[in-house]
């Protein structure tokens, strides 16, 4: 109640307010901010395939490394161990209703 | 009866009027502080996309032994990100296309000759790498330089119809730029982007089809590789990777259509734009050249379908333009292998045994080899 009266009338508090919620919509909720939150990516992989047994494993992903790249053997079968893709795991800005 | 006059309505008047004047200045205050904002952004954008190209050819003048100045290689990436594409005139449109093609093979060539200039024993795929982050961020400069230039048309004439218009494009424009930024990163690390999808379910295909033949260099850039599948020949047409390049698919259709007709189907495969309400990774069938760019290959490709009446299919998995240009997101990729199996499907469903089927993974095949 003391916090009220200091104002001169209820007039300027909601005139206050009024301002405070036109700062936080233009500051929280602003096209640039938007745009911001949806490019954030995550951490890169990569899927690694046997030609052999068909082998999956993903793995975080090495400098230099492309689709087709052999990079070692297969632990179960010997054969080679190919980049099968490599991708970036996206955070998506809300889990929307999508219509496919 | 009073005398005094009453001046309350002399206040109400004043009022109005500085109000609808300053409500005017407080609007143009507001909209140029907002493109001010974008307009930051984009510079700083721009000039750390500018500083790792530069850095990055650093580094490779550094690994490969290559005795240039820093200052030189400074020189000539501002030289090449200043430099423009003039399009050719379009008075009379009949044989624009050729002309196009030729300009764009010229400036190709000369970006090549000008990289190779400081780079000169890199590997060929580290030099298409080179090439397209340093096209991308010329691309970045032109944008900047644009958007700057009309809001410094808008602001310096008061004109806000022109400010309000530019306010309400920028956010598209900024979310091109964020993806060309991350195009530059990708580039640099040669990483697929999400326009690499095309390649990629080329290169899957051929793993997964029998009798795979080893890539042959059909065109400049572009690769063949011939395969089976389910007594059927399938000529699968890529850009030569892992560097970054979209290849000459188009000669490569050329060349092809010489050498192995009668053929019974073209599918070409190919990022296309998602709508907003539609999912990334969503793949759809079409009919027609899914090719994207200026139109000159998909003009070529028409006209070759057109000649020998052969049907032209096309497989799209849908992407956003952030994400076609950003590293390829995990929806994407896993959008491949259904989009492989979508080919199969085509071609068992719209061709028979002894069939010669060409398709084509179309788009920048950065990251993925063949």
């Amino acid at each position: 109640m003391n916090f009220i009266m200091q104002f001169e009338s209820l007039g300027i508090l909601v005139l206050f307010l009024v301002l405070l919620l036109l700062l936080l919509y233009y500051t929280v909720f602003s096209p640039r901010r938007v745009l911001k939150r949806m490019n954030r990516l995550s951490a890169l992989r990569m899927e690694v395939t046997c030609l052999k047994c068909g082998y999956r494993e993903v793995r975080g992903v090495e400098k230099g490394v492309y689709v087709g790249m052999v990079i070692g053997k297969c632990s179960r079968c010997g054969g080679d161990l190919v980049v099968h893709s490599i991708y970036a795991e996206k955070i998506s800005p809300s889990e929307r209703r999508y219509i496919t | 009866m009073s005398n005094q006059f009453d001046y309350s309505w002399i206040y109400t008047a004043l009022f109005w009027l500085l109000f609808i004047f300053l409500l005017n200045e407080i609007n143009m205050l507001r909209v140029t502080l907002e493109i001010e904002k974008y307009l930051g952004s984009i510079r700083t954008i721009y000039y750390t996309a500018l500083s790792k190209a530069v850095q990055s050819i650093k580094d490779l003048v550094k690994k490969y032994n290559i005795n240039v100045e820093d200052r030189v290689v400074e020189g000539r990436v501002n030289s090449i990100v200043n430099s423009v594409l003039i399009n050719p005139t379009d008075l009379d449109p009949h044989g624009i296309v050729s002309k196009l093609k030729h300009i764009i093979t010229v400036a190709d060539e000369r970006l090549s000759r000008e990289i190779r200039h400081i780079l000169t024993t890199v590997p060929d795929d580290v030099l298409e790498n080179v090439k397209s982050v340093l096209s991308a961020v010329r691309e970045l400069n032109y944008q900047y330089k644009l958007l700057d230039h009309y809001y410094r048309l808008g602001k310096r004439f008061k004109a806000i119809w022109l400010l309000w218009q530019l306010q309400a494009l920028m956010p598209f424009y900024y979310e091109q730029i964020k993806a060309i930024e991350s195009a530059v990163d990708a580039f640099v690390n040669g990483y697929p982007i999400g326009d690499s999808v095309g390649p990629l379910v080329a290169y899957k295909l051929s793993l997964s089809c029998e009798g795979r033949s080893d890539p042959i260099e059909i065109a400049k850039n572009t690769v063949l590789i011939e395969t089976k599948y389910r007594g059927r020949r399938v000529l699968i047409v890529k850009a030569k990777g892992p560097g970054s390049t979209t290849g000459f698919l188009d000669d490569a259709m050329r060349v092809i259509f010489e050498r192995y007709s009668p053929i019974s189907l073209v599918i070409t495969v190919d990022a296309a734009l998602k709508l907003e309400s539609e999912r990334s990774g969503t793949v759809v069938d079409a009919v027609g050249v899914a090719i994207g760019g200026i139109g000159v290959e998909k003009f070529n490709i028409e006209e070759i379908g057109a000649k020998y009446k052969v049907p032209l299919y096309a497989v799209l998995i849908k992407m956003s333009v952030s994400e076609a240009l950003s590293v390829m997101t995990k929806d994407v990729a896993k959008a491949a292998d259904e989009a492989v199996e979508r080919v199969k499907r085509i071609i068992l469903e719209h061709t028979k045994e002894g069939d010669t089927i060409v398709v084509v993974g179309v788009g920048n095949t950065v990251g993925v080899a063949q």
